[in-house]
């Protein structure tokens, strides 16, 4: 392997992280909330789980409008089917998650200690669906996204409630990793999760206004009107890759699950609202 | 006395010449291909590649192909700095991140 300058600078980075100040998610996620309760004080906390609805009011109001025929709600029924299908070896979804899988979405992501990684919820359906025989499934739209709308429905309501502990060799790792990786700036354009979502958040970007990282992840998996379907949250980390001119990891890449770990974390307490659309 | 220098001599001059050898040649069009492929390889292992690479290096194809073998060099050379800056990139970043993430 070369070595080169930058490697060196990220090996010396790597070794100086275990002496920088011990890692403290709850912590994290006071000081994020009350960042933006403190820049934000008219919007009630739940109002963050609606994103860039709870800053723009016209918006709001479009989005209110087509919540009356909700699009997202044919990735549902379909979801619901889906999900309801056996496998070909009789066995079926409702075999592989807690509780049949219904009701279970607020404890995703999780950090497996026998895989040493963390699991996300499409992790979750694609690793039942090989455990059981089956092709895994594309992981950003389709059926998968549908499965997800699905279990994300019958958990609406329910409180995210990410763990990340502390007995559990790489789990704080895992959230570090995903932590860096929000705050990194990446691609030509040299931005940041944290240049939109958290310092410019309630600002415009162009035509849209950008939504703070508290909430991100309550409302996944969504129907955006650009992409005219229901997508996973993945699907968005690539497309915000491209949009600062990075090259985007792989869905579901330990990058992208990581930082979702993250995300998630930063939103617990919040009740889930997805499947959800948006603009 | 004269042949014991030259062997020592000899090696030394393979071992410069050597160093001035590696590395691709830029001033060529695959010399410059290859150089950027390499950094851009070097980037994508630091997990910062920009996706501005892969179009300029189809531009420099194409202008290769349509017979204008200084500007595909020119395209090629580009993609490499884009690479080289990503690397950049990466190396600040390993520790600025976190100043950015104090609250």
């Amino acid at each position: 392997m070369l070595v080169t300058p930058s490697r060196v600078a990220a090996l010396v980075a790597a070794l100086l992280l275990p002496m920088a100040s011990a890692a403290d998610p709850e912590a994290d996620r006071k000081a994020l909330v009350d960042s933006y309760t403190k820049r934000f004080p008219q919007i009630e906390l739940q109002e963050y789980a609606n994103g860039l609805y709870a800053f723009d009011a016209d918006a709001r109001e479009q989005w209110l409008e087509m919540e009356d025929f909700p699009p997202y709600e044919i990735a549902i029924e379909e979801g619901e089917e889906y999900f309801n299908m056996a496998f070909a070896n009789g066995k079926g979804y409702a075999d592989c998650f807690e509780n049949g899988g219904v009701g279970v979405k607020q404890n995703y992501p999780y950090f497996d200690a026998e895989q040493e990684q963390v699991v996300t919820l499409e992790l979750a359906i694609n690793q039942c669906r090989e455990a059981n025989g089956e092709d895994p499934l594309p992981w950003t739209a389709g059926e998968l996204a549908a499965i997800s709308a699905y279990m994300a429905w019958t958990s609406r309501g329910n409180v995210i409630d990410v763990k990340v502990p502390e007995d559990v060799p790489g789990a704080m790792q895992a959230y570090e990793a995903g932590k860096q990786f929000y705050y990194t700036r990446r691609g030509q354009l040299n931005f940041a999760c944290a240049s939109c979502h958290k310092q410019s958040a309630g600002l415009k970007l162009r035509a849209d206004r950008l939504s703070t990282s508290l909430g991100h992840a309550t409302h996944w998996p969504v129907y955006r009107s650009r992409w005219g379907e229901i997508g996973t949250l993945h699907r968005r980390f690539q497309e915000c890759n491209v949009q600062v001119r990075a090259e985007p990891f792989e869905a579901q890449s330990e990058q992208f699950r990581n930082l979702e770990y993250f995300l998630t974390y930063m939103s617990n307490g919040f009740e889930l609202n997805g499947p959800a659309s948006r603009r | 006395m004269r042949i014991r220098l030259l062997i020592p001599a000899l090696a030394i001059i393979g071992l410069l010449s050597g160093c001035a050898a590696t590395g691709p040649d830029m001033t060529t069009y695959p010399g410059a291909v290859e150089a950027a492929q390499q950094k851009q390889a070097e980037a994508r292992e630091l997990g910062h590649a920009w996706n501005t690479f892969e179009p300029l290096l189809r531009q420099a194809a194409a202008a290769n192909d349509a017979g204008d073998e200084e500007e595909a060099i020119r395209l090629a050379n580009e993609a490499r700095l884009h690479a080289e800056l990503a690397i950049e990139q990466a190396s600040e970043e390993a520790g600025a991140w976190r100043e950015r993430a104090s609250f």
